[in-house]
């Protein structure tokens, strides 16, 4: 009786804040973003490093090897003898030592000896016919995204093998013959048409482009530069790529004593360190120091712990015959004014000459492509055609690899081969080369065959180390590579180290930031003061609620990976 | 059943009665028995409250607040500084529009210190939007102690019960103790229509601007005034069940007075004796007893005033630079009336003086015998 | 991120300043108790972020009260659904600084001696925020108010709030930051848990009184932990301490570098940092002490 209902307002609320639109006080807002990671846009190969990795932390590298095999059909091959520049790019680097991402890609590429190949699945017939010439990393990159790619292709190589360089240079105690062998399961896979003993020259291929839909040249430069000097056409002196070539084969050289390297590259690496295996004394020979040698540093580094002798600032003047052995005249050198290459140059010191004595010499300062052919003038086109993918002045003939003017590494040349069978099938479609360049290149670097084919679009922006927050990732041990101690090694040819182990690949997968991929951490929904997150991912990143998100910045401050960033409103 | 009862047993008693939830008081003499009885009590489990022994006033009826905001019914006691202390609070809780109770038991105001009566105290809180009701004796104490829950509950509105430190609080009387289940029959149990309640959130008490403000003010003015008429109500169905009636003023032999003397408390009492005598005396004296303070009873003190020509108020309390605070109000209610008396404000009593029958009688003379309308408050000694 | 919010409790549209950190300790605090929770809240920003009438943000029921009756009114909220019955209903007092250190620590005190079965969350923004950034006792030594001008800094060191809640011998009082939500909603999880006064002090930084870009508020939440100027750790019955988060050596940070990005502390020499090194330095030795000596079991 005493309660008496009234209308009368009492002071308590009736109403949420929703109709408060707190979006209008904003003046930054979060955009957010999928991003390169630095170590995917700078690998020459294109690999999907944070999709692979992230595989690999599962331990579901069934998957891993399929998204590596999207891009790259050499896993093994380049887990073992790419220079890993991804390492280096890695955002973790500075922090607690970058990812070892060749050790993972390596642990994956060989456990295709469990998995299968896992090569993706081919696209229906295009009825188009390619020609590749070279059956080298990157003959071989082309062959197969051009057969991912629905197209018929012919590989012509003038060896007997596929593989090139792999199977033909680079030694088996960096790389076994059984895992280039692995890696290449692909071309029967793929129903790859593999011409061995075919010795292609210029007006071949351009009878080929009238054969062919297209005709991608990946003859590699096989042609060793001369010394210039006296006695290099005497007996016991040859070029470093014919020496690890005939390692390859049945009989093995015998360098005898005493053996000098003259250069200072890959190939100068690999030709000491063989002999020294077949029982030579080796001195290397380099008219510069150590600094300016274009050989991997890791090379140069187990050179010198198998006891290679290095001879800088040193170059031979003469070869001379001396009884059964040579002897190799040569001049100290000083380092002078930068050259064209902005290296400095080597200037000879008068009066400064020594000898050497040489069962074998080996010369191994660079080599160049043997092709000479109107479609492709090296000295004028070269850059433009690195720019073009590998595009000629004919419009079906193609170049990749070591024949263009590329990067000579594996990795580089997987790459280009990549962007020649791009190219092409661009062309053969129809599509707008620019448009297509743009889309599927990661932060202006790597290029995704995936990508391409599935029509999404490559991340434009690459993740900076300031945009990683660091506070959201504990400090770990990096995965070391397991190696073989000098005096072991040098027994032999077997292989230097080993694949990791399997938990120690995931630990060290998990030591990844996935940089510029969202993983639903959550931290921008959990700290957002204004509950603004719009959490279900669309095109694979959160979003904003510009009703409500005042711009504090807060989200992209503690995305521990660089998704989201400030930009200004009205922008 | 009758009892002999202090005064501040008499408030236990009703607070046992009423069914109180929540208790929340501080030791202050005089009202400090008021404490121990009900600690006793709810000792003995004769009163069923949850009674917390705060750390001060303020937090005692800040803790009422919150328990009454949450549907409890609450009770507080506290006199003079322990009510000073409590001034935002007492604020708050009305704004808040929590129906406490709280009897104040009327203490001066140091310093000096000084632990008699004197209404300064509770007078001073008049604009804090509590009703103020004003008892004679520990009978009055106690059943005004019912009727303030139901004026409070039913107006939203907070009440405090005033009663005169140790005349009443320190002075046995013999009070008729109600049966519970007939005090269950006129007081239901407390249940607000709205409440701190999670099944039904609100915020209460969230900013608001002038427009906003101003009219939750005026609505809370509207229902303090609505107070006279609730009270009259509360008093008819009280009596109707206890057969005692108070009204919310009480004029004696104020029909033919020729001077009315306008009291509160306990004073009210002595003043009927000496009114009495007046009479004898041939002085047409009558008294009129002042019980509901705020809000001020303008139109049934003018009733009971009637066509007397001077009414002199008897203040035992002062607010200084102005003069008796009942005259005061008095003299502003009367302002818009037809019929305005003759008013004259005498300030007496304060920090305990004995209003003895005698000492009214001479208050009266004096004021029989001024003449001409006095701005100024006369202060008698006691 | 280990855990996150299952349910809103404050509503977008709050009236909070951009990367204010006392929204991000409600949203994790009311998360954990749910929507059985009725909040007690003195004057402070949440007074305003909470939005004006009649529009609330915080979707529980929450009574306004005065600066320094947190503590008491929540004992009176308690106390109402008791008598009704009502145990599992959280009473939350939700108070900033100087509400809990300083206007409000009598009330505190009284409910605390009591063991009042309340929680009592003190989100300490080192400052009169609400009011325009005056210094309270949380305030730091060095800290700019505008009571306590560069010339005329704080002299004083923050006052141990937890030091005193402990010697109320509470069953349960702990830090927590809003930097580490898992390590704060654990420790609310675990006050839900139990009955008595439980204390929570949470450590927000506020964009606008410390002088700092709004995206930092977080990060200088996670490092004041790691430079040891706001250790996370729990003690039990006033007696037994846990250290809940202890940054790793490489983590720790020195005090200059956590107030280098605060404005307010831009006038202080490097021997005036050294001060405020010195005494966190002390604080977390003395922390270290007390945590081996009397270790929570």
């Amino acid at each position: 009786m005493t309660e008496k209902k009234t209308q009368e307002p009492l002071i308590y609320t009736t109403q949420d804040t929703l109709g408060n639109k707190t979006g209008s006080w904003r003046y930054m807002r979060p955009v957010f973003e999928t991003k390169a990671a630095p170590c995917a846009a700078i690998c020459p190969a294109g690999n999907p490093i944070v999709s692979f990795i992230t595989f690999a932390k599962e331990g579901d590298f069934d998957s891993a090897l399929r998204m590596i095999k999207q891009e790259n059909p050499l896993p093994s091959v380049c887990g073992r003898v790419c220079p890993h520049p991804c390492t280096s790019a890695c955002n973790r680097y500075t922090y607690d030592g970058s990812v070892a991402i060749n050790e993972i890609e390596r642990f994956c590429g060989d456990f295709a000896e469990q998995a299968g190949p896992e090569i993706p699945e081919r696209a229906g017939a295009t009825g188009k016919k390619i020609a590749v010439v070279g059956a080298g990393p990157a003959g071989l990159s082309c062959a197969y995204q051009a057969a991912l790619m629905g197209h018929e292709v012919t590989i012509l190589e003038a060896s007997n093998r596929a593989g090139g360089l792999l199977t033909q240079a680079i030694p088996a105690y960096r790389l076994p013959a059984g895992v280039v062998r692995r890696d290449l399961c692909f071309i029967d896979i793929l129903n790859i048409i593999l011409l061995t003993g075919k010795t292609i020259t210029a007006s071949d291929i351009e009878k080929m482009a009238a054969d062919y839909d297209a005709v991608a040249v990946a003859c590699g430069a096989h042609k060793s530069y001369r010394l210039g000097i006296e006695g290099e056409e005497l007996a016991g002196v040859v070029p470093g790529l014919e020496f690890l070539r005939k390692m390859s084969g049945r009989a093995a050289p015998a360098p005898g004593a005493k053996t000098v390297v003259i250069g200072g590259g890959n190939t100068a690496m690999d030709a000491a360190r063989a002999a020294l295996r077949l029982g030579a004394e080796v001195t290397v020979l380099y008219r510069r120091t150590r600094a300016e040698m274009p050989a991997f540093p890791g090379e140069i580094l187990e050179a010198e712990e198998e006891g290679i002798e290095f001879r800088f600032l040193s170059a031979p003047v003469k070869i001379e015959t001396s009884g059964k052995t040579k002897k190799v005249i040569c001049r100290e050198m000083e380092l002078g004014s930068d050259d064209d290459s902005g290296r400095p140059r080597p200037v000879p010191v008068e009066g400064s000459e020594f000898e050497l004595d040489a069962d074998t010499v080996i010369t191994a300062i660079g080599e160049t492509v043997a092709l000479d052919a109107p479609f492709f003038s090296p000295n004028e086109n070269r850059r433009q055609i690195s720019n073009a993918w590998g595009r000629t002045t004919n419009d079906r003939i193609f170049i990749c690899g070591d024949a263009g003017p590329n990067d000579r590494t594996v990795a580089h040349a997987v790459g280009s081969g990549k962007r020649a069978a791009i190219a092409i099938d661009a062309q053969l479609s129809g599509k707008d080369f620019e448009a297509v360049k743009q889309r599927i290149t990661l932060g202006g670097g790597a290029v995704s065959a995936a990508i391409y084919r599935s029509g999404a679009e490559a991340p434009a922006k690459v993740v900076a180390p300031q945009a990683v927050n660091f506070a959201y990732f504990m400090r770990t041990a990096r995965l070391e590579a397991a190696t073989t101690a000098p005096d072991e090694r040098i027994k032999g040819f077997g292989e230097i180290g080993a694949t990791a182990a399997e938990d120690a690949v995931r630990a060290e997968a998990a030591r990844c930031f996935t940089c510029g991929v969202c993983t639903e951490c959550g931290n921008c929904f959990m700290f957002c003061p204004d509950m603004s997150i719009i959490t279900e991912p669309r095109n694979g990143v959160p979003a904003t609620d510009t009703d409500y998100c005042k711009g504090c910045g807060i989200c992209a401050r503690e995305c521990p990976r660089g998704i989201i960033e400030m930009e200004e409103e009205n922008k | 059943m009758k009892q002999v009862l202090l005064g501040n047993f008499a408030v236990a008693r009703a607070v046992a009665l009423a069914r109180v939830d929540v208790i929340s008081a501080y030791p202050i003499t005089p009202q400090t028995l008021i404490v121990e009885e009900l600690s006793e009590m709810c000792a003995r489990g004769d009163c069923g409250a949850k009674f917390i022994k705060v750390e001060s006033e303020h937090s005692a009826l800040a803790c009422c607040m919150g328990a009454s905001a949450a549907g409890a019914r609450t009770f507080t006691a506290t006199s003079s500084h322990g009510l000073l202390l409590m001034h935002e609070m007492i604020h708050w809780s009305a704004g808040a529009r929590t129906p406490i109770v709280m009897v104040n038991v009327n203490r001066a105001i140091a310093p000096p210190w000084n632990l008699w009566s004197e209404q300064t105290d509770s007078l001073s809180q008049r604009d804090t939007g509590w009703i103020q009701l004003y008892c004679e004796n520990n009978q009055e104490v106690l059943d005004t102690t019912l009727h303030a829950y139901r004026i409070a509950e039913q107006l939203r509105v907070p009440v405090m019960l005033v009663m005169d430190a140790f005349i009443l609080s320190h002075t046995s009387e013999v009070v008729d103790v109600p049966d519970i289940a007939q005090v269950d029959r006129f007081l239901p149990p407390y249940n607000p229509e709205v409440k701190l309640d999670p099944a039904d959130p609100h915020s209460f008490g969230s900013i608001t601007g002038g427009a906003e403000y101003q009219e939750l003010k005026r609505i809370r003015h509207e229902a303090i005034l609505r107070a006279r008429d609730v009270a009259l109500e509360v008093d008819s169905e009280f009596d109707a069940i206890f057969g005692r009636k108070y009204g919310i003023v009480q004029p004696y032999r104020c029909d033919d007075a020729e001077l009315i003397l306008l009291t509160s408390g306990t004073t009210a009492g002595t003043a009927r004796i000496a009114v009495d005598a007046l009479r004898e005396e041939g002085v047409a004296a009558g008294t009129l007893k002042v019980r509901l303070f705020r809000p001020f009873p303008a139109h049934a003190i003018a009733e009971g005033v009637g066509d007397a020509p001077k009414v002199a108020v008897i203040d035992r309390n002062v607010s200084l630079g102005a003069g008796g605070i009942f005259a005061q109000e008095l003299k502003a209610a009367f302002y818009d009336m037809d019929r305005r008396p003759e008013i004259i404000g005498i300030v007496s009593g304060l920090g305990g003086g004995d209003f003895t029958p005698e000492a009214i009688a001479r208050i009266a003379h004096n004021a029989a015998s001024a003449k001409g309308r006095r701005g100024e408050a006369v202060w008698e000694a006691l | 991120m280990n855990v996150t919010v299952e349910q809103e409790f404050v509503c977008r549209g709050h009236v909070a300043c951009p990367g204010c950190g006392a929204v991000l300790a409600m949203r994790y605090v009311l998360d954990v108790l749910g929507k059985k929770t009725i909040v007690v809240l003195p004057a402070c920003c949440w007074s305003v972020i909470n939005n004006r009438y009649p529009t609330a943000a915080v979707k529980v029921p929450l009574f306004h009260t005065a600066f320094e009756t947190a503590a008491c009114v929540a004992t009176g909220v308690r106390a109402a659904l008791d008598m009704k019955g009502d145990n599992d209903t959280h009473v939350l007092a939700w108070a900033g600084d100087g509400g809990t250190f300083d206007i409000g620590l009598q009330a505190l005190s009284g409910a605390a001696e009591r063991n009042d079965d309340i929680i009592y969350v003190c989100y300490d923004n080192e400052a009169y925020m609400n009011t325009g950034i005056q210094r309270s006792s949380s305030t730091p030594f060095g800290a700019w108010t505008t009571t306590t001008p560069a010339k005329t800094f704080k002299t004083k060191q923050k006052k141990n709030i937890m030091d005193i809640m402990a010697a109320h011998r509470i069953p349960y009082a702990a830090t927590a930051t809003i930097a580490y939500p898992e390590d704060l909603m654990n420790k609310v999880r675990y006050a839900a848990g139990i009955r008595g006064t439980r204390f929570l002090h949470i450590f927000c930084p506020c964009p606008t009184g410390w002088k700092t870009a709004p995206d930092i508020t977080v990060e200088l939440s996670r490092n004041a932990v790691r430079a040891r100027a706001f250790p996370l750790y729990e003690v039990f019955d006033g007696t037994r301490y846990r250290l809940t988060h202890e940054p790793a050596q490489e983590d720790r940070m020195p005090i200059a570098e956590y107030i280098k990005p605060q404005r307010r502390f831009a006038h202080l020499t490097e021997a005036e940092i050294q001060v405020m090194q010195d005494h966190a330095d002390e604080e977390w030795g003395r922390l270290m002490k007390v945590t081996e000596t009397w270790p929570a079991g």
